[in-house]
């Protein structure tokens, strides 16, 4: 035994060894170092800042061709656009053509992607505002403002897409399943998204045009207002006060787009070209740049709008597809240059586009405020109306004076300045003209519209984990 | 003659020699055994410095030619061998005297060796007889059908790509399923399988029981492939070359190649003409079989050398190995260069030190597209213009984009298109079209781009190994791994259809290195009757992994492939990360009497995934085992020579992780923070974006396995085998489950339900025949699994797909096997009348069909969905058959597959799908009724297969001339893999054991996905084998 | 050996059978459930929601109704006073105002059926009329609130703009009273009133100065309601008229403001006076 013992003394180099091995403070538990650990993390009103920041990364999406990314606000003219009767697939390829002929199917990955991409950025706005504890007093109702606006603003899209929709406010887990698969009545949706932007709006100030702002919030309350029929007063008084804040039209409608961040701009989703941070919706609605070989092509129809209402706009709104003359391209947005409209592009990659997104801009609340004064009826002489809906035309060289304003007329005024920015559908919807309208554009088309494909389908996806306690909307197996 | 010596004759014939017998008289005898004094039947008697011989026969009697003087040789394997010189005698009586030493064959277990006599668990040893000379540039593909419960797939089939391994069935759930993988005693990550050189391989030992792996606890859940390389030996320095060339071709698919005839034949048969589509197509008189562009086949080649020896102290093993393998895709190419070095001395007689390393290059170019994508491309279209199909291109339409096309360049579909077949011009619009995609020609697609992996890989180990006292001995073992990967990926100009704007050049560098110690005490006695071998010890494991990458773009050509070279840099990141686990471990082996054998072990695993209060698991293994052939009352049984009954029960557990994060793969327990930017006001901001849902309680993932077997010698093991029967369970199993995306997530972590695999395995050998120059052997091996989900817990019943694009559905189904295909059940297809295009791009196919009503309520929806099959094989088997005949040996497997089907998508690209949302006209009838093809069992299909593995032939120089040539051996070799290939008949696509994974999604519960996949390779290969 | 080539053959055979026997299933293509193999879980559910035509002329008779129905294959529309439809969603021209049943009927293959029915209402919009706000204690009687009570100022009161006006029986434009404004010019007249928003108005009112002291009297109308302090109040004003006709201390002076209301549905009258004293009285308000 003794001898045993000397020899094991002989094994220190050993032991030695392993001591090099486990002294580490704690072998067990390395820590990560190329990532952050939330537990600790939210401390200052920088982190906040920071998780600030991270919503609008999830608004404006990646930049991929892997349909199983979030690709946020880049895929949601597929559901909008394509889904009015002012654009379409090139050559009907692949499931995003679907939406041009009303054949929309639950396992569509553009609807699945959409819905995942919003409740992401719901969730990234929950995420602030759990952690408001650590925001300075001053602050702190800009925080949270900045916040409830972004997730209003989702659940406002969510909301008119989908219909019933679960009501997340607040950060949920795995286990919250009552909340994933439960549908909320879109009035209780609506709910939260007037007094989120109430809040935004008592919280935010003009400062920015790629953040939330205070005439964004206000902007996107009227349209809320507007789109429940309920609150006109209201959404006119909205829509004076953003016409109050120095907002004022881009004197070129060109500009409006190919001078980013200008006078028109209330909100916009930035982005930068030849970036991680860049789009690719833009090289989608070119003749086969981007993955599909071209969808977001203009119909007939809206052409024949455009050369009728258009005025100005019609020449920067859609232009001939060089390389398939009996096709037409949007104009809006083009990542390239376009020497006969005079557009220049300094990106390399089309796929990797730098033009941003205009969510709302002053053009949309001056129509919203003839809306707003309008009020449900069929017309309007109301000089504050008429202004506004004069403003609009006289900047597309419409200048004749307009002396009543009817519904029909506003409707068709909002299509031509508006056109492929993802308010048509919605416009129709709002004036109660979808069904007509679509039903007869997709039977001209060969489309098979019904009333209940004014809603997408619930994600297939999201019904299948939901075990059966998740309900379709009607008109979907 | 006899039966027996007939069939010899018989194969003489085939062997095309003949022998000459020899006048002489008949002596007739027996042989039985010295002990039991019984018959021994197969015995080789032959007469010396001779080619003939005789074996005897069932009752141990044998009758053989001879004449005085003659020496005959009474040979049997596990006896000592006899000679007598004849002189005269009749009949001749021999008693042979069993050899202990040969039935105590040494099996290497985890922390030490074993008698295989006793072993209570279920392990199979695979020495290296000829494997080197099986023509693949990996070992593990050389294993293929070596092992019962062992099944190995060429998944993926690109050159140098790894198999996937799985040992008795998908043992972890999590997408991890391959064995840990142990070389000369050290834990060597998986991916060493590429470097190995098969020539240094001395043999394999697998671990298939919990009970036997559980001494590797938590790394054991899958198994383990113990590999034990070559060690010199005492004596001259032996020297060793092989060699062999291979030529390797494609398993084509006949249901994927169409010519432009065959379409215009089905269309003229059914509408009576032609459309002009069809006509221009046979215009251009192109008729491009893709699958001989895109399967080039190739070379693959292999050099070894190898030097063993050493001296009474020390020993030395060192080896050179070149493989270069070209691979059946266009432009995949693989190259290895190893280098092994194995030193083993002993210091003084109580000290002894070893020293193991082995750095290896691999280069492997990579097929830098999808099969799939290249087979949907129309026959019409060539690959490159020529002076007949130049005279089509368009230069007119898309704005003239290829005026200045030249022969030579790559043909593009658009350039077709618009050609007026009247004036025979093309026209810039209105004339007739036939492209169906816009992309650039499919082959400019992979000869355009340049991506290779360089991997750069050491291993190397130092053991001190003391010997306490005679029986107690402490060992020691600090090794490790280090490998780094340069990835890099370049886009030319001509690969994408957007040219110069798209180039791009991608870099990834990567590095991981892997440090381990083992520090046992082992203790080995023989006190009387019983003998104790022990072992205890403890082990440390750390990883560190770190990897950064940049992408840039704003070529304007192909000249310059630099980062320095473009305008922007679009992508760049880097990251981090760390594993540890921390292990003590005891195991006691007992034997009584050599009859009845104990074995115990536990051993406790630290990980540093999970959290800190499910850090710590717990390995318990007990397995025990009664040889029975060693039992008085079977001594006088003389059909039974082995027989041994065995137990095993035991846990393993299962740490591996597989999410698309290599983040949240590691640090699960926290709930991560990275890094996002964003465009704002003032430019890009930096942003923190959580990453995933924590799981604090994330805790191992455990597999209990009982196992009884038994293994079997009969009449002097001419029959011998195991028999094992294993019911495996793993419950928690680490999943990534999806849920709910209202959670900002897809996917979370969690320990979810429990999976049931049981089975059979039989592994059979027999001596068919067995005489000095004619033998045959056969082995039959054969398992049978069935996988079965015990339970799901909430997530029962849940169905998930892999691709929100083509969102093909699986369900969880307790129980169902843990993932079954589910979707809609094909009633008949759509009349070609009904079609928009029935003979456009593809004759004939549409991307629609109609299902059946399954509740017949007139409606198709979810409630129409069912089961359509399952991607889990029922029976793998194989079957060798070894002939040696003098210098000649033969050998061939066949390997089989049965019971799996796959989920084969490839057809959904093939046949004009995904080509428009909707091919059917609008007056086609029941349209609610009709889905997509993808969401049907239309695309289900049976993915068995016989194959008819490898074929052998050698020939080795007779030592009378080897030794004039002054070398020891020289063997010539030729052998053939997969020569025959047989699939079920609806199978369409080029390789059943073709799996794809998207990384990330949950491979096990999404399992059977195939996108074509890349062919089965047809090799050929010739070698040389020489030892001086 | 014959035996033990026999034994081997046999083994071989035995086991490649037992296999095969026990996977025999497995070797030919799995075959799914048919047709009509399970039981409909979901019966048809009929449903359906409907809208007016907006719009001239006779638009407003003209309906349009979704079909909100589930697992149904066939419908089946009955509308009251004629007129049926097949379609999925339809659309209906009722013959004029007046309640009419509409029944859809929902069909699946298994023939089983959902009926769901509606009545509607239908009645034609007529352009809203701008309200005519009702101006209580208009020109200062006493009883003259709902119910005969009142003091022909507590409708005008609003302390935090300043103090109640006092009631003088002459001189007075109508009636037996009038509002008194005296020339410290603290005290005013407040009245809330609910109008149709972007409306024109013409509030009509009668007023008189004393004429020791220049003066004025001052009638403003503001935006919205609620006023609560003078200075933001005068602030919101949209329109006002100040008075300063002191030719007559007895005789009164009408004066119309006209004004559109704007965003507002509700205004407010507020008067103030400065310098003398002043009276007024008989307010009246018209749209135009």
């Amino acid at each position: 035994m003794k001898n045993i013992i000397k020899h094991i003394k002989k094994l220190n180099l050993f032991v030695i060894a392993i001591a090099l091995f486990s002294c580490s403070e704690d072998f067990l538990s390395p820590a990560p170092t190329s990532v952050l650990n939330a537990a600790t993390f939210f401390e200052t009103e920088a982190d906040l800042e920071a998780a600030l920041i991270n919503m609008y990364d999830g608004i404006q999406g990646v930049n991929s061709t892997q349909s199983n990314d979030n690709h946020g606000i880049q895929v949601e003219f597929y559901l909008t656009e394509m889904r009015s009767d002012n654009t379409r697939t090139k050559s009907s390829e692949g499931e995003a053509a679907q939406f041009e002929s009303y054949s929309v199917q639950p396992t569509n990955g553009i609807v699945d992607d959409y819905y995942r991409s919003f409740y992401n950025v719901i969730f990234r706005a929950n995420t602030v505002l759990a952690h408001l504890d650590v925001a300075t007093p001053e602050n702190l109702s800009k925080i949270e403002g900045e916040a409830k606006f972004v997730r209003a603003y989702a659940y406002f899209n969510l909301v008119r897409l989908y219909g019933d929709i679960p009501l997340v406010t607040s950060v949920i887990s795995t286990g919250d399943t009552d909340v994933q698969f439960t549908r909320v009545s879109t009035s209780n949706i609506y709910d939260l998204i007037e007094t989120d932007l109430s809040t935004a709006i008592g919280g935010l100030d003009n400062s920015s045009k790629l953040r939330a702002s205070k005439a964004a919030a206000q902007s996107l309350l009227a349209k809320v207002y507007l789109t429940q029929g309920t609150n006109y007063t209201e959404a006119q008084q909205l829509c004076e006060a953003v016409m109050n804040s120095g907002f004022m039209l881009e004197p070129n409608f060109k500009n409006v787009f190919y001078n980013e961040l200008n006078n028109e701009i209330i909100f916009a989703i930035g982005y930068q070209e030849d970036s991680a941070d860049s789009q690719n919706f833009s090289a989608e609605w070119l003749n086969a740049v981007g993955r599909s070989s071209g969808v977001n092509y203009t119909t007939a129809d809206v052409r024949i709008a455009l050369d009728a209402l258009g005025g100005d706009r019609t020449l920067y709104s859609y232009r001939v597809d060089t390389d398939q003359p009996t096709q037409f391209q949007v104009v809006k947005y083009l990542p390239e240059e376009d020497t006969a409209l005079g557009i220049t592009s300094t990106v390399t990659d089309r796929t990797k586009a730098g033009n941003d997104w205009i969510v709302i801009r002053y053009a949309d609340v001056l129509l919203l405020h003839a809306e707003a004064i309008l009020a449900g009826g069929n017309t309007t002489t109301a000089q504050a109306a008429l202004d506004s809906f004069q403003l609009v035309r006289d900047r597309a060289g419409l200048t004749t004076p307009v002396t009543e304003i009817t519904r029909q007329g506003l409707l068709d005024e909002r299509r031509a300045e508006l056109a492929f920015e993802n308010h048509r559908l919605f416009d129709l919807i709002r004036f109660g003209e979808a069904q007509n309208v679509l039903s007869a554009f997709s039977t001209a088309t060969g489309g098979s519209f019904n009333a209940t494909d004014l809603l997408l389908p619930i994600p297939q996806r999201e019904i299948n984990l939901s075990l059966g306690q998740l309900s379709q909307n009607q008109g979907y197996n | 003659m006899n039966q027996k010596t007939k069939l010899i004759l018989v194969f003489m014939f085939f062997c095309g020699v003949t022998i000459f017998a020899q006048d002489s008289y008949l002596l007739k005898g027996t042989v039985v055994s010295a002990v039991e004094n019984a018959p021994l039947p197969g015995v080789n008697v032959i007469i010396s410095n001779t080619s003939s011989g005789v074996s005897t026969d069932f009752d141990g009697n044998y009758q053989i030619q001879v004449k005085s003087g003659d020496v005959l040789l009474f040979s049997y394997i596990g006896f000592v061998s006899q000679s007598v010189i004849i002189d005269n005698q009749q009949p001749l009586t021999i008693s042979l005297v069993e050899d202990a030493s040969a039935l105590d064959e040494i099996v290497v277990i985890g922390y030490g060796t074993q008698k295989k006599s006793h072993l209570t668990g279920s392990i199979s040893k695979v020495v290296n007889e000829d494997l080197d000379q099986i023509a693949v540039s990996r070992v593990d593909d050389a294993l293929v059908g070596q092992v019962s419960g062992v099944n190995i797939q060429a998944t993926e089939g690109e050159a140098g790509s790894a198999p996937t391994i799985t040992i008795r069935g998908a043992g972890s759930i999590t997408g991890n399923s391959t064995p840990l993988i142990v070389v000369d005693g050290l834990v060597v990550d998986s991916d060493y399988l590429g470097s190995l050189d098969m020539n240094d391989v001395k043999s394999f030992e697998v671990l298939k029981d919990a009970a036997s792996s559980s001494i590797y606890g938590s790394r054991g859940a899958n198994g383990i492939i113990m590999i034990t390389t070559k060690e010199g030996k005492e004596g001259d320095t032996k020297f060793s070359y092989n060699t062999f060339v291979g030529f390797k071709e494609a398993r084509h698919s006949d249901a994927y190649t169409f010519s432009v005839a065959e379409t215009a034949a089905a269309e003229e048969a059914a509408t009576g003409s032609l459309s002009d589509r069809t006509l221009y197509k046979q215009l251009l008189n192109a008729n491009t079989n893709w699958q001989d562009v895109i399967f080039d086949g190739g070379i693959i080649s292999s050099h070894s050398f190898s030097a063993r020896g050493g001296g009474k102290k020390t020993k030395f093993s060192t080896a050179l190995n070149y493989v270069h393998d070209e691979g059946v895709l266009l432009t995949d190419d693989y190259k290895k260069y190893a280098i092994k070095l194995k030193v083993d001395t002993k210091l003084t007689d109580k000290l002894s030190f070893g020293l193991n390393l082995s750095p290896s290059i691999t280069d492997r170019r990579r097929f830098d597209g999808s099969t799939h994508d290249i087979l949907r491309q129309p026959s019409w279209l060539p690959v490159y213009l020529d002076a007949n199909n130049i005279q089509f291109v368009n230069r007119l339409r898309d704005g003239g984009k290829y005026a200045d096309a030249q022969i030579g360049d790559y043909a593009i579909q658009r350039m077709f298109d618009d050609y007026d077949l009247n004036t025979g011009m093309p026209i810039e619009t209105g004339g007739t079209d036939i492209s169906n995609t816009s992309n650039t020609n499919p082959a400019a697609k992979i000869l355009e781009r340049n991506r290779t992996d360089d991997k750069f890989k050491i291993f190397g180990s130092v053991y001190g190994k003391y010997d306490i006292t005679d029986a107690l001995s402490f060992k020691s073992t600090v090794g490790g791994d280090f490998q780094s990967t340069k990835r890099r990926r370049w886009q030319g100009v001509q690969s994408n259809r957007n040219g110069a704007s798209a180039a791009r050049l991608d870099l990834f560098n990567e590095t991981r290195a892997h440090m381990s110690t083992d520090n046992y005490f082992s203790y080995d006695n023989f006190i009387g009757k019983h003998e104790i071998s022990a072992i205890g010890g403890f082990a440390a494991e750390k990883w560190k992994f770190g990897n950064d990458f940049v992408a840039a773009n704003g070529y304007e050509s192909d000249k310059l492939q630099t980062i320095s070279a473009a305008t922007t840099i679009i992508e760049f990141g880097s990251e981090e990360y760390k594993k540890s686990l921390l292990s003590v471990f005891v195991r006691v082996n007992y034997a009584f009497d050599d009859k009845y054998l104990f074995s115990a072990s536990i051993r406790r695993d630290g990980s540093s995934v999970f959290g800190s209060n499910f850090k710590y698991g717990n390995f318990p293994a007990f397995s025990a085992g009664w040889i029975v052939s060693n039992e008085s009352f079977l001594e006088n049984v003389d059909a039974v020579t082995n027989l041994k009954l065995r137990m095993s029960y035991g846990f393993t557990g299962n740490d591996v992780l597989d999410t698309n994060s290599n983040q949240i793969d590691r640090y699960p327990s926290y709930s991560l923070i990275g890094s996002s930017t964003s465009v704002l006001d003032g430019g890009l901001a930096n942003g923190f974006n959580p990453l995933n849902i924590a799981n604090e309680d994330l805790q191992w993932e455990r597999l209990r396995e009982i196992n009884p077997g038994v293994d079997f010698g009969f009449f002097n093991n001419i029959i011998s085998g195991s028999l094992d029967y294993y019911e495996r369970t793993s419950d928690q199993l680490l999943l990534n489950n999806p849920i709910s995306s209202t959670t900002g997530f897809t996917e979370a972590l969690v320990n979810l339900g429990e999976v049931k695999n049981s089975g059979i395995e039989l592994e059979l050998r027999t001596r068919n025949v067995s005489t000095e120059n004619f033998s045959w052997n056969t082995t039959l091996i054969a398992s049978k699994n069935k996988n079965e989900l015990i339970d799901f817990a909430d997530s029962n019943g849940q169905i998930q797909s892999v691709d929100s694009k083509r969102a093909a559905e699986w369900i969880n189904l307790e129980g169902n096997p843990i993932s079954s295909f589910y979707g809609w059940v094909v009633d008949r297809d759509i009349p070609l009348e009904y079609l928009s295009n029935p003979y456009h791009p593809i004759g004939g196919q549409a991307q629609d069909v109609y299902v059946k009503d399954l509740n017949g309520d007139g409606l198709i929806d979810d409630e129409d969905k069912t089961i359509l099959g399952n991607p889990y094989p029922d029976l793998v088997w194989s079957l060798t058959n070894d002939f040696k005949f003098g210098p000649v040996d033969f050998s061939f497997m066949f390997q089989g597959s049965h019971g799996a089907e796959v989920r084969n998508v490839a057809d959904q690209y093939i046949f004009n799908h995904f080509n428009s949302s909707q091919d059917f006209i609008s007056t086609t009838p029941d349209q609610g009724f009709i889905k997509q093809k993808i969401f049907t069992n239309s695309i289900i299909q049976d993915a068995s297969y016989v194959a008819l593995r490898t074929v052998n032939i050698g020939y080795t120089l007779p030592s009378s001339l080897t030794s004039k040539l002054k070398i020891n051996k020289l063997r010539l070799y030729m052998t053939g893999q997969n020569l025959l290939y047989f699939t079920a008949d609806n199978y369409t696509g080029f390789n059943p054991e073709s799996i794809y994974h998207q990384s990330g999604s949950q491979l096990s519960t999404t399992y059977g996905y195939q996108r074509g996949g890349s062919p089965i390779n047809k090799t050929i290969s010739f070698g040389l084998n020489v030892e001086f | 050996m014959k035996i033990q080539f026999k034994n081997i053959i046999w083994l071989l055979a035995f086991v490649l059978i037992a296999f095969t026997v026990q996977s025999c299933e497995d070797f030919e293509q799995f075959e799914p459930a048919g047709a009509n193999s399970k039981a409909d879980q979901t019966p048809p559910m009929a449903s359906f929601s409907y809208s007016q035509g907006q719009g001239d002329g006779e638009v407003w008779k003209d309906y349009t109704f979704a079909n909100l129905s589930t697992s149904a294959t066939t419908y089946m529309w009955e509308f009251e006073g004629g007129g049926t439809s097949s379609d999925v969603d339809a659309e209906f021209t009722f013959p004029g105002e007046g309640m009419y049943a509409v029944s859809l009927t929902a069909f699946d293959a298994l023939g089983v059926v959902s009926v769901f029915s509606d009545v509607i209402n239908v009645v034609e919009p007529e352009e809203p009329e701008a309200i005519v706000p009702e101006i209580l204690e208009a020109s200062f009687e006493d009883n003259s609130l709902a119910g005969g009570s009142g003091d022909g100022r507590d409708s005008w009161r609003n302390s935090a703009l300043g103090g109640v006006i006092q009631i003088t029986s002459s001189p007075v434009q109508n009636g037996s009273q009038a509002a008194k404004f005296p020339s410290a010019g603290d005290r005013i007249a407040y009245q809330e009133l609910s109008v149709s928003p972007n409306s024109d108005y013409v509030l009509t009112y009668y007023y008189t100065l004393k004429t020791n002291n220049p003066g004025s009297v001052t009638v403003s109308v503001l935006a919205d309601g609620g006023h609560a302090d003078l200075a933001t109040a005068l602030a919101a004003k949209i329109e006002d008229f100040e008075g300063t006709d002191q030719t007559s201390s007895s005789n009164y002076v009408q004066e119309n403001i006209s004004f559109n209301t704007g965003a507002n549905s509700v205004i407010s009258i507020l008067i103030t006076n400065q310098g003398e004293e002043a009276r007024v009285d008989n307010f009246s308000i018209a749209a135009q």
